[in-house]
């Protein structure tokens, strides 16, 4: 008897199956990031304003909320010689508004063959439309002078296509070449979304400045606002894209700024919520003081602010709060 | 299946007793250098990953596609000019599958997924003998090959652009799993020609084809060929009794 058992354990020990999970793995290149959900303005006078940024800290692997960050941990800083303090970092629960008529934007400018060189880009992307789950979607890539439909190439999917969606976005990857031509693009699609006549939520992933448009960004947010459209941004860059952040924030949009490709990964798969409207984050409140003169109206102020964890050093990508003043 | 093959498994612990010019028993070797591993697909979305690959659909390769080496034992039961055979045997099964990652309007990435099995089968055959000669005889054989994977490996070959460790960082090592392979026992069918030399020996050349793809969303086709070299034990020579006329 303790034969047989030996041989059927000496059998067994050499057993090593695959053992089945449920999750998708983003690559592992991914790192944390931070994405502003909302800037607004609190109080204001001649030269001092308070604004306030509710912002996500999103884990890279399985895309949590962190929220163990203390205010210590926070440091603010200002682009243009003001004086920003930091005066609240406060763990709360966000309500985000109702999803609508989602629509996913990619610049396929020749740009990308070196800010994201693996194409890390359509990966996210397909978790995003993952997370959107079955419903009807409008997928774009745009550039000018490229090999991309000048200013963008449109698709609209029906519900319960991912499939479908998968090839089109690896697609336009095979397509980079040419300069951006964002707000072009953005003008186009949200065009497009006033056919659902229910506004949307239109999530763009960008880099650099857009020289070539002929529309200009007063006329993308006020198309945008019109017609209930909520543009997210998920920059690529090292620069403070204070256009950018400002588009996001006056549409009621989120914002991503990504140094690297790997902060992008993680932000543009996380950057909305589709299914869970309710997210942990921090809401952030700083004191912005003008170093001389006062405020003009209608003047957009930014100011950035990172998250350095204490513990391991890791220092997560500038989150931007951005309000336009009255 | 699984008890199926543990079953053949323990048949195969009567070779020592099959003694007589009717049953044969022996120890087999097989080398399968022949392979083509190819999925009937124009691209490939893993279950596992957010990743996409576009697939190009290949023929037989010699050694690159992947190698069988196999050892076991083989039982033989001689009826006339047919016979049947059963192989409890182990198999170290190897493949290597390319699939394109696109980059760039210029660029593509080739990424090379290795898979290893340890797995144990029992081929059952039935073979038809020609008989040219005392010593040699030449034989037809097919069959069906029940295989039971026990032992599971995979790792990423080579990938020709990822600067780092191949495709660690951006590619998951799992991506073919359900696809190329699984943990689920299968079958392989089997046909094969044999040169038999007396009741000692038999090299014969087959070619084993997977019946059914390691998962449902993917037609994959697992086709093998090469030798194999089987020595039959000589119990006969124990019944032999030689008489001496005074």
């Amino acid at each position: 008897m303790k034969s047989r058992l030996l041989i059927i354990w000496s059998f067994l020990s050499g057993c090593t199956l695959l053992v089945e999970t449920d999750h998708k793995y983003l690559p592992d290149v991914a790192e944390d990031s931070a994405i502003t959900l909302q800037s607004r303005l609190i109080s204001a006078d001649a030269t001092t304003a308070i604004i306030e940024g509710d912002i996500m800290l999103i884990d890279d692997y399985y895309l949590y909320n962190l929220t163990y960050y203390s205010k210590n941990e926070f440091q603010v800083q200002s682009s243009d010689g003001a004086t920003v303090t930091l005066q609240a970092a406060d763990i709360k629960q966000f309500t985000l508004p109702a999803r609508k008529f989602p629509a996913i934007l990619i610049s396929e400018a020749a740009a990308y063959s070196l800010l994201d060189p693996m194409n890390n880009r359509s990966k996210a992307v397909s978790k995003l439309l993952e997370d959107i789950g079955s419903a009807s979607v409008i997928i774009g890539g745009f550039a000018k002078g490229g090999q991309v439909a000048d200013p963008v190439e449109l698709r609209k999917f029906e519900a319960n296509t991912y499939a479908d969606q998968i090839p089109f976005v690896f697609g336009l990857a095979k397509k980079t070449g040419g300069t951006n031509n964002l707000f072009d693009a953005l003008n186009a699609t949200i065009d497009k979304l006033k056919e659902s006549k229910l506004g949307g939520d239109l999530v763009v992933l960008t880099d650099g400045s857009d020289q070539t448009s002929s529309a200009g960004l007063p006329q993308i947010i006020s198309n945008a606002t019109t017609n209930d459209v909520r543009v997210h941004v998920v920059y690529l860059g090292n620069s403070l894209p204070g256009v950018h952040a400002g588009l996001a924030s006056q549409t009621n949009g989120s914002f991503a700024l990504c140094p690297n490709y790997q902060t992008m990964i993680t932000s543009l798969a996380g950057i909305d919520r589709w299914s869970h409207l309710n997210v942990t984050g921090y809401r952030v409140r700083v004191q912005y003081k003008k170093s001389s003169g006062t405020f003009a109206p209608g003047q957009q102020i930014s100011v950035s602010v990172k998250v350095k964890d204490a513990y391991n050093g890791y220092e997560f990508n500038p989150f931007m709060i951005t309000v336009k003043l009255p | 299946m699984r008890r199926a093959v543990l079953i053949l498994f323990a048949l195969s612990a009567l070779a020592p007793f099959a003694i007589g010019q009717r049953f044969q028993a022996g120890v087999t070797f097989q080398y399968m250098i022949l392979k083509q591993v190819s999925i009937d697909a124009d691209y490939i979305i893993p279950k596992e990953s957010y990743n996409f690959y576009i697939n190009k659909r290949t023929g037989f390769k010699l050694f690159s596609a992947g190698q069988s080496i196999i050892i076991g034992t083989s039982l033989q039961y001689n009826m006339k000019k047919f016979y049947v055979g059963i192989e409890p045997t182990y198999e170290l099964n190897t493949y290597n599958y390319k699939l394109t990652y696109p980059l760039s309007a210029t660029a593509d990435d080739e990424v090379s997924f290795q898979t290893l099995f340890f797995q144990a089968e029992a081929p059952i055959y039935l073979g038809y003998q020609f008989k040219t000669s005392n010593v040699i005889r030449y034989s037809i054989f097919a069959g069906a090959v029940p295989v039971l994977p026990y032992h599971l490996e995979f790792d990423f070959n080579e990938s020709t652009i990822a600067d780092s460790s191949p495709g660690y960082d951006n590619y998951w090592v799992r991506d073919l799993n359900g696809i190329l392979y699984s943990n689920d026992p299968y079958v392989n069918g089997l046909v094969g020609v044999g040169i038999h030399f007396a009741s000692l020996l038999k090299v014969d050349f087959r070619f084993t084809h997977r019946l059914k793809s390691p998962g449902p969303d993917y037609n994959v086709a697992f086709n093998t060929a090469g030798f194999a070299l089987t020595y039959y034990l000589p119990f006969n020579l124990l019944k032999q009794k030689v008489y001496y006329e005074k």
